[in-house]
This record gives structure tokens, C-alpha cells and sequence, in this order.
């Protein structure tokens, strides 16, 4: 998924940049704004990011430009941030809008949205590593055994499901909690994380979690 | 009394009737006219005279009357001369000449101060979407180095200029807000979030249990009232073990939100002050307070149509209590 970032503010920029890469999204930046209308039309993006002060033309209007010719969903992004703005961007074909100084998980939650990159409800299970997850039962199966997980083991264990691969640590697995209104706090996750390891060892799971020391752990 | 006062205005009036009477009296006198008849003249002119002074007392007493009426009852006075009658007393109208001048002088005065304050307003509004800017820069920074300390001290300049803009916005709302269908526990869950790195760094115990309620509000105005209350409850714990609950109250009319820390708490004699514009509490020295947050929470909250109160134990707990009223909410599941 690549995102495109139309901002003149470059540390903004760059530190955008540096965030989205490091969610796993592809970035451009033009930074020619004489006339970013022409130069985005050869850039295919699947998501702009649009700031609206800009110079030469301002993100209302380059919008509404992109407009007659694509159908890229465009976020903006300012620093203004009363209703008329709000209003403006919604006129102008935007399909959200976040105020400066933007909170990352409210950034990348929209982005999702935006993308439709839902976590997939209508799936019944996930399968990794043999290990099946029935994602409306709260239970996990392996080689015909299982073992029913409470509301908050569950959920975990789902992240690293859904993040196949990468490494999730701590803070991260609790920003991801917190946004899905599982506030836990960090000893309960961590009473989580050791009940949890506990139950898949006996159904004979060792080989599903990972713990990587001082980083985290990995599916 | 008042008649004497009167009397005491126009006494060159009496004075030159009563010499004149005298020099009538003294040449009836001359001319050898009975005493009874100079005695009956002179009750008659004198008693014609009073009744004339009272009959003009009633009258100015009626006129000043209507004056004051009118004085009172317009709500703008600097804009009384354009109402009163014009007097055609040679000193009436000088005076009203001196009031004409004083209304408009005091008019011309207000508007250039409120093209001031407009001015000031904008640049205050500028001021604070520019400086947003390199706040924000700031705060990704911080944010991808994972430096919480000095993501904190970004936070805090970002919630100072917020307070700031907010304030000056709060003495005309009404320009800006925009009335939205929404879902209370969603704005409650955004703040939250807001203040998640906080929450969990003071390992904050949350029990959140909110109604499914749908209210008709401005989402950024009470997102900011809800903010004023959260950054108090995280200031102001004191215990080894931090709670934090925000319940809803569902009632046939009404719904009100609690929130409730089992901080500090205020002390009796201060909590009917709180609210009030620059207080700081007397006894909360080692808090950096402005006393602008919870003032501004609950202007804007009354702006919104919305109360806000609270209650509190000192050393005990501080609840804070957000009630929207029937027109503010539409359904309750």
C-alpha cells in the first residue's frame, strides 16, 4: 500500500515518512508544489495524506483538482482545526480529516479505515503454525485438543495472528489493546502473556510464541 | 420635599415675583388703593403663582420621570440620546448636546476596542495553528524515537496552547460549533486514548462502563472538556493504587456522565470555587496550575447546553459529573 504525503513542513514530512515505513506502508513525497496536481497524477498512490497550507495552492483546491481525474481517498491533515476547516475538507471530496499535532495510533487507525483495511470480522478462524484460533468461539485448537481463552487472552493472542511475522512488544501490544478498549495495564498483560503461554502448553503448544528478549515476542 | 427642591431650582423666579409684587403693592399703595383691595390683590397673585410653580413641578416631575423610564429600560444606555425626546430648553439642550457627544465619543471608543479584540482574536487563532505546526514536527519526532520525557514536555506545550485558543474561542462558541450525531463512549474512548501513555505510566486502573447512548454535541468541544477533567485526575493522584472510572447515569430525561479518580480529592472549603476563573486551590502548591481548565470546561460546557459539577472527599476522591440534558440526547439502548 503505498501512501503519498503532500506536506511542506519537511521534518513533518520526513518523520511521517519514517512512521508509515515503519507500519509497513510504502511512501512518496513530491515536494514539487508549483504544481502537485501534474506530479501526483504520475504518482499512483493508494492513500494521499494532504496538508492543507500549502504553498502556491492550498490542499482544498489541489483536492478538488485530483478530484477530476482520480479517486484516491485523501486524508487531510492541518493544523487548523476549527469546524469550518472541517467543513471545507469535507466539500472539497476529503474523506477524514486529524489535527495537528496528531496522535500516531489515531493516524494510522484513520488510515486503516481509509485503505479498508478492517481487521477481517467475517472470518471464522486463522490458522498458523497448525494452531487454529476460532475467532468466535475464543478458542484455540492443535492437533484435535483445545482450550477455551478468556476475553483478554484472546485478544492478544489475535494480534499476533493478525501480525504474522513481526515482532510485537510490549507497548505496542498494549497501545493495540488500549484502541480496542482493552485497558489493561502493563503487569496484566504481562499475568496475561505467562497464563497464556501456560494453557498452550497444555494443549502441547511450545512452538507458537516467541520470546525475543528486550524486544518483545514474535508468532 | 421634592417640591421644595423644586422651588429652590427656579428661586430667581420666586425672588424677582416677590420684588415684583412688592413694587405692585408699593405703587397701589401710592396711588392711595384700599388695604383690603391691595391685600386681596396680592393673595390672588401669589396663590395664582404657587398653583402655576406646582402645576410646572408636576410637570417636570412627569417629563424626568419618562427620562428615567427610558434610561432603564434600554439595555444599551450609550445609545440613550438616540432615543430621548429633544428638549427645547435652551439649557436642556446644551446638556443634550454634552450627551450626544459622550454617547458618541463612548461608541466610537467601543468599536475601535472591538475591532482590537477581533484583531487580537484572529492573531491569537493564527498564532496557535502556526505553532501546531512545529509541535506536531516535534511530537512524531518523539513519537518514532519512542523519548516519552520529551514527547511529555511536547504534549504539555500542545495543551497550553490548546487552552489558550480555547479561551479566546469561548467568548463566541457559537461560530464555531458544529452539532453532530455521536456516540458518547466513542468521545470518552478518544480521550482515553489521548492520554494512554499517562494512564499507563502511572498504571492507572481504568472501569469504564458506558451506556450506549447517542447525544447531539460538538465533538471537539467536549473532547476538550473531557481532556480538562482526565489531565486533572492524572495530576492529582496520590494513592499507590490509581483508579479512574467513568460510568454513565442513564435517567427517563437525562443521561450524566461520571468521572471519578480516587485522587487527592478537594478540600470542602474549595470545592464551590473550583470552577472559578484563575483558582488554584489553597493548598495545591506543587501543582503547575494555570486555574483555567476547569473554568473553561464548564463555560464551554454551558455554551453546549450541557452542567457540569462535582463532588469530592478530600484525601478521598473527586467526581466529576457532566450531565446532558433531554435536548442533547437522542436514544438510550
Amino acid at each position: 500500500m503505498r501512501i503519498a504525503i503532500i506536506e511542506d513542513d519537511d521534518r513533518t514530512r520526513q518523520e511521517l515518512a519514517k512512521l508509515l515505513i515503519r507500519y509497513g506502508y510504502d511512501t512518496v513525497q513530491p515536494d514539487h508544489f508549483e504544481d502537485m496536481a501534474a506530479e501526483l497524477t504520475g504518482i499512483p498512490a493508494d492513500l494521499i495524506l494532504m496538508d492543507i497550507n500549502l504553498p502556491y495552492e492550498n490542499g482544498y483546491e489541489l483536492c478538488r483538482r485530483i478530484r477530476d481525474t482520480s479517486r484516491v481517498p485523501v486524508i487531510f491533515v492541518t493544523s487548523r482545526d476549527t469546524s469550518e476547516d472541517e467543513l471545507k475538507s469535507i466539500r472539497a471530496g476529503g474523506i477524514d480529516f486529524i489535527a495537528k499535532p496528531y496522535d500516531p495510533l489515531i493516524l494510522l487507525e484513520k488510515i486503516r479505515r481509509a485503505l479498508h483495511l478492517t481487521d477481517p470480522e467475517n472470518y471464522r478462524e486463522l490458522t498458523r503454525k497448525d494452531c487454529t484460533l476460532d475467532l468466535h468461539m475464543s478458542v484455540i485448537k492443535y492437533k484435535g485438543r483445545e482450550t477455551e481463552l478468556t476475553r483478554n487472552e484472546f485478544r492478544i493472542l489475535y494480534y499476533f495472528f493478525m501480525n504474522n511475522g513481526r515482532i510485537l512488544s510490549k507497548e505496542e501490544l498494549l497501545e493495540k489493546l488500549w484502541n480496542d478498549r482493552y485497558y489493561l495495564d502493563e503487569n496484566i498483560l504481562l499475568v496475561n502473556m505467562t497464563r497464556l503461554k501456560h494453557k498452550l502448553r497444555d494443549i502441547g503448544i511450545t512452538h507458537l510464541l516467541r520470546n525475543i528478549r528486550g524486544e518483545g515476542w514474535i508468532l | 420635599m421634592k417640591f421644595l427642591e423644586y422651588l429652590e431650582s427656579r428661586i430667581y423666579d420666586i425672588i424677582y415675583y416677590i420684588l415684583f409684587l412688592f413694587l405692585i403693592i408699593f405703587i397701589l399703595a401710592a396711588a392711595g388703593t384700599k388695604g383690603f383691595y391691595i391685600f386681596l390683590f396680592s393673595a390672588i397673585s401669589a396663590g395664582a403663582f404657587l398653583l402655576f410653580l406646582f402645576f410646572s413641578f408636576r410637570k417636570a416631575e412627569k417629563e424626568s420621570e419618562k427620562i428615567r423610564t427610558l434610561a432603564d429600560s434600554i439595555e444599551e444606555a450609550y445609545y440613550i440620546s438616540e432615543v430621548l425626546p429633544k428638549p427645547r430648553r435652551l439649557q436642556d439642550q446644551a446638556m443634550y448636546y454634552a450627551l450626544q457627544k459622550a454617547c458618541l465619543a463612548m461608541n466610537n471608543r467601543l468599536s475601535a476596542q472591538e475591532q482590537d479584540h477581533q484583531e487580537y482574536q484572529e492573531y491569537i487563532e493564527t498564532f496557535a495553528h502556526e505553532i501546531k505546526i512545529p509541535i506536531s514536527a516535534l511530537s512524531l519526532t518523539f513519537d518514532n524515537e519512542n523519548n516519552f520525557a520529551l514527547k511529555k514536555e511536547t504534549d504539555r506545550i500542545s495543551q497550553l496552547v490548546e487552552q489558550m485558543l480555547y479561551y479566546a474561542r469561548s467568548e463566541n462558541p457559537e461560530k464555531d460549533s458544529f452539532i453532530r450525531e455521536t456516540f458518547l463512549d466513542e468521545i470518552v474512548h478518544n480521550v482515553i486514548l489521548k492520554y494512554r501513555r499517562y494512564l499507563m505510566e502511572h498504571n492507572v486502573k481504568l472501569d469504564i462502563d458506558i451506556n450506549n447512548v447517542i447525544i447531539y454535541t460538538d465533538i471537539k468541544w467536549l473532547t476538550f472538556i473531557l481532556s480538562q477533567i482526565i489531565q486533572n485526575s492524572i495530576k492529582y493522584f496520590d494513592k499507590s493504587e490509581k483508579i479512574l472510572s467513568v460510568q454513565t447515569l442513564v435517567r427517563p430525561s437525562s443521561v450524566t456522565l461520571i468521572m471519578e479518580d480516587n485522587g487527592c480529592g478537594i478540600p470542602a472549603a474549595d470545592l464551590p470555587r473550583i470552577f472559578e476563573k484563575g483558582f488554584t486551590g489553597s493548598d495545591r502548591s506543587r501543582a503547575n496550575a494555570t486555574g483555567m481548565g476547569l473554568y473553561l470546561a464548564r463555560k464551554l460546557a454551558l455554551r453546549l447546553g450541557l452542567d457540569l459539577t462535582a463532588e469530592s472527599a478530600e484525601g478521598e476522591y473527586t467526581r466529576i459529573l457532566l450531565h446532558f440534558p433531554k435536548g442533547t440526547v437522542h436514544r438510550f439502548e
